[in-house]
């Protein structure tokens, strides 16, 4: 679900058929929702949302982080590796 | 012809390529032609930057292409490893425009605002044309393949590269050159900040601002809701604009403006003891908030500029070429070539993209092909910005311009002095002028503030006042400017810090283990102490001795950042040879032997010139023979000085000797292998065995 998501230009509503009003605002919801979760990675925060869709899709049967052990992992790992991660 | 059309469904779809193509590359050529060949009318900035877009299209469309689809061979059956190793952290297959993102803000730093800032002295065209055409064939060409390198080796590290592909003492080899940039980087990016902020209350204090802003960002990331990026963000920015638009009251307040008035040493001091706090606090407290927070501002600040750009159109008022061109200038010495290609680094070909390339950028690739976009096209962004940042340097009145970037040695210490000097090069200015803007920005003095950001500062200032705001906001503009980049600056000072830290422990754990590990505090203490005292020397000796700083320590920077750029771009060709691709080598190889041409000329010359104005060991011996004699000479003031500036020279001499034999050592590995895979009849590269996605090239990533 998530993969399939990302996958998309990020702002596609092919799979629209026919124009209703329900479809449009939901066509609307989920290019917001692609548009808030690219920004967050282009910035390189944390995404909780994509992360337990993720762990559904991935480790089913499993219990997911909480939200707050998740954010301090992503945190601690994409800024205290040995990557400088940022440039000149 | 509308049969045929019909017929042929391409057919139309390729005519209006032909003419869009067509178009575009006539406009590049006629605002190429505009602002190469104008000499009596004003040239506006806006030709410029169009001349550059047009050339970046049309290398995407066409250089960019022929290397993803002859050289690299991009195959989109094959699984990146975003998708073998999809973890949810590090490993995520990513959407093209996303990755894009991410990487720029990763790439593009201080380093394109400030190498072509100080190249203007020498007129906007050698810059522009050396920016162009190195980003095409050297710069985006190297951020490319070294991508694919990492993304067909499962993400792995320039240095663990290296080591796989030209073994272990080739990689030992590139680790100690690695950790010899990230210091000097860091020496340069900490000089630029203490050069922008000394004697500037305004600045000092906004800047100040920044680090108790952050700290409570990150605990309310952290402790009061969890991961809310953007809230925090947009309380910090606010914040950071209300620190700005106070600090001109801090700055006229009789008790507060002394109290964040320093001098350029005792800044220094500062940001040595800061590195080593900051660097050893937990990231989520101050380097991931601030990190956030530049990189809303660094995104913003640039589509503004280009905005601005437009919107003004300002005319280039320094020349197409001047004539320091013949190495006699007063920014940095030295002729055009060598030392205008190492003057830009970044922004035309910067060696440090490599890590970047080799580090969480190739962990995000959805498909093969995305990587063009990413690795070219990325660098052309970065490459734009530093068009941005020469344009706004050369819409300065030129007697700004070297009033703000020329030593104290030179023009003095006095708007009299300075305009005096500055007239006689042919750069008619006043003493009032200089003044003026110096109030205009809300500033006691502009002279000598080399480095960049205060020159870019003010040129953005002039040209944001007049799209955005007027003359009443210039003030507010420079020290949003100054703000911006000190921001990124300290962002890069402490997560650079952190890097060499762990570069270091690599290195001493080969000598004494317990030192190599990376979870004792002892350890991590003693290579955060190393670290920041190897990068701390520089800055405060830049700041102490009359003849050091920016002027001084940017060549070195520019050496070293090419020379890592030549490593990169060897490990490339190696790659392509090993691949059985030699007759694509050139792509690699023509780079690589340019920049081994610059960067070795250029570190010859500083190292030994006999000019003790481009020789390092020449200036150092000077110094050291009069200081024996007991004669002072101008500028040092005493004994204990000269010995000071022939000690530093002496010491960056040493390091240029050792960076050049860094990139000999490299480069006689490159041969051997290459020769080694030459004869060999079969491709030999270590890449991870290809895994073809299931479902083929439309299927759902597993």
């Amino acid at each position: 679900m998530l993969l399939r998501n990302v996958r998309k230009p990020v702002l596609s509503c092919r799979e629209v058929t026919r124009t209703t009003v329900e479809e449009c605002f939901a066509c609307a919801r989920d290019a917001a929702t692609q548009l808030r979760q690219g920004w967050l990675r282009v910035i390189g925060a944390p995404d909780y949302k994509a992360y337990l869709i993720h762990h559904a899709a991935r480790h089913p049967g499993t219990a997911p982080m909480a939200e707050r052990e998740y954010v301090n992992m992503f945190i601690e790992r994409r800024f205290g590796g040995p990557s400088a991660g940022r440039c000149c | 012809m509308s049969q045929r059309a019909l017929s042929n469904p391409e057919l139309p779809k390729r005519a209006l390529s032909w003419v869009i193509w067509t178009g575009i590359t006539a406009l590049g050529a006629f605002a190429l032609a505009g602002i190469a060949l104008n000499r009596n009318e004003p040239v506006s900035a806006a030709w410029l930057v169009t001349a550059a877009i047009c050339v970046y299209l049309i290398s995407y469309r066409f250089y960019g292409k022929f290397i993803a689809e002859k050289v690299l061979q991009l195959d989109d059956t094959r699984m990146t490893p975003a998708e073998r190793h999809n973890d949810g952290l590090d490993y995520v297959p990513t959407n093209r425009y996303v990755v894009f993102g991410h990487h720029f803000a990763a790439i593009a730093g201080a380093g394109p605002l400030v190498g072509p800032v100080l190249a203007a002295q020498m007129g906007y065209l050698p810059g522009t044309l050396w920016i162009l055409v190195g980003v095409v064939f050297a710069g985006a060409v190297q951020d490319f393949v070294i991508l694919f390198c990492s993304m067909r080796r499962d993400g792995r590290s320039l240095g663990e590269m290296v080591r796989m592909e030209m073994g272990p003492i080739a990689g030992g080899v590139a680790l100690v050159g690695t950790l010899g940039i990230m210091i000097i980087i860091l020496a340069a990016l900490g000089l630029v900040v203490v050069k922008a902020l000394g004697e500037s209350p305004w600045g000092t204090f906004t800047v100040a601002v920044t680090i108790p802003t952050a700290m409570v960002m990150g605990v309310y990331m952290r402790s009061i809701r969890p991961g809310k990026v953007g809230e925090a963000s947009a309380f910090g920015v606010i914040v950071l604009l209300l620190a700005i638009w106070y600090g001109q009251y801090v700055a006229q307040d009789a008790t507060l403006g002394p109290a964040f008035t320093y001098s350029a040493p005792a800044l220094a001091l500062a940001i040595i003891v800061y590195g080593a706090i900051a660097s050893m606090l937990p990231v989520w407290l101050l380097l991931a908030p601030r990190d956030y927070l530049s990189t809303f501002l660094k995104i913003g600040v640039i589509v503004a500029l280009a905005i601005g750009i437009y919107l003004v159109q300002p005319d280039l008022k320094m020349g197409a070429v001047t004539r320091f061109t013949d190495g006699s200038g007063p920014v940095f010495s030295g002729p055009l070539f060598p030392f205008l290609f190492i003057t830009i680094a970044c922004g035309a070909v910067s060696g440090f993209h490599a890590l970047i390339s080799s580090g969480t950028t190739p962990k995000m690739i959805e498909r093969e092909s995305d990587a063009r976009f990413v690795g070219y096209g990325g660098m052309l962004m970065e490459s734009f910005v530093a068009i941005m940042a020469l344009s706004a340097a050369c819409v300065l009145d030129p007697g700004i311009y070297f009033a703000m970037n020329s030593p104290a040695a030179v023009i003095g210490d006095t708007p009299q002095k300075a305009a005096e000097v500055i007239s006689n090069w042919g750069w008619v200015i006043t003493p009032e002028a200089i003044n003026q803007t110096a109030t205009d920005v809300g500033e006691h003095t502009i002279l000598n503030r080399a480095g960049g950001a205060p020159t870019l500062a003010v040129g953005m200032a002039q040209i944001m006042a007049q799209a955005f705001g007027g003359k009443a906001l210039e003030a507010f503009w420079y020290h949003f400017a100054i703000l911006f980049e000190a921001l990124f600056i300290l962002t890069a000072v402490d997560a650079g810090t952190r890097a060499g830290r762990f570069m270091i422990q690599d290195l001493l754990g080969n000598i004494y283990a317990p030192l190599g590990r990376t979870e004792s505090l002892l350890s991590n203490v003693v290579a955060t102490l190393l670290c920041v005292a190897a990068w701390g020397y520089f800055v405060y000796q830049g700041t102490i001795d009359p003849l050091g700083g920016v002027n001084t320590i940017w060549p070195l920077f520019g050496i070293s950042n090419q020379m890592l750029a030549g490593i990169a771009l060897l490990l490339a060709t190696t790659v392509l040879i090993k691949l059985k691709r030699e007759r694509y080598a050139w792509v690699t190889l023509a780079p690589t032997a340019w920049l081994l041409v610059c960067t070795l000329t250029a570190g010859w010359m500083k190292a030994f010139s006999s000019d003790p104005r481009i020789g390092f060991y020449a200036l150092a011996n000077k110094y050291s023979e009069a200081a024996s004699a007991g004669t002072v000479l101008a500028p040092a003031k005493s004994i204990a000085e000269m010995e000071r500036v022939a000690f530093n020279n002496y010491i960056c001499g040493t390091l240029t000797v050792l960076f050049v034999a860094l990139v000999l050592v490299m480069a006689y590995f490159t041969l051997r292998m290459s020769l080694k895979a030459f004869r060999n009849s079969m491709p030999s590269a270590a890449e991870t065995p290809p895994a073809i996605r299931e479902g083929g090239l439309s299927g759902a990533p597993a």
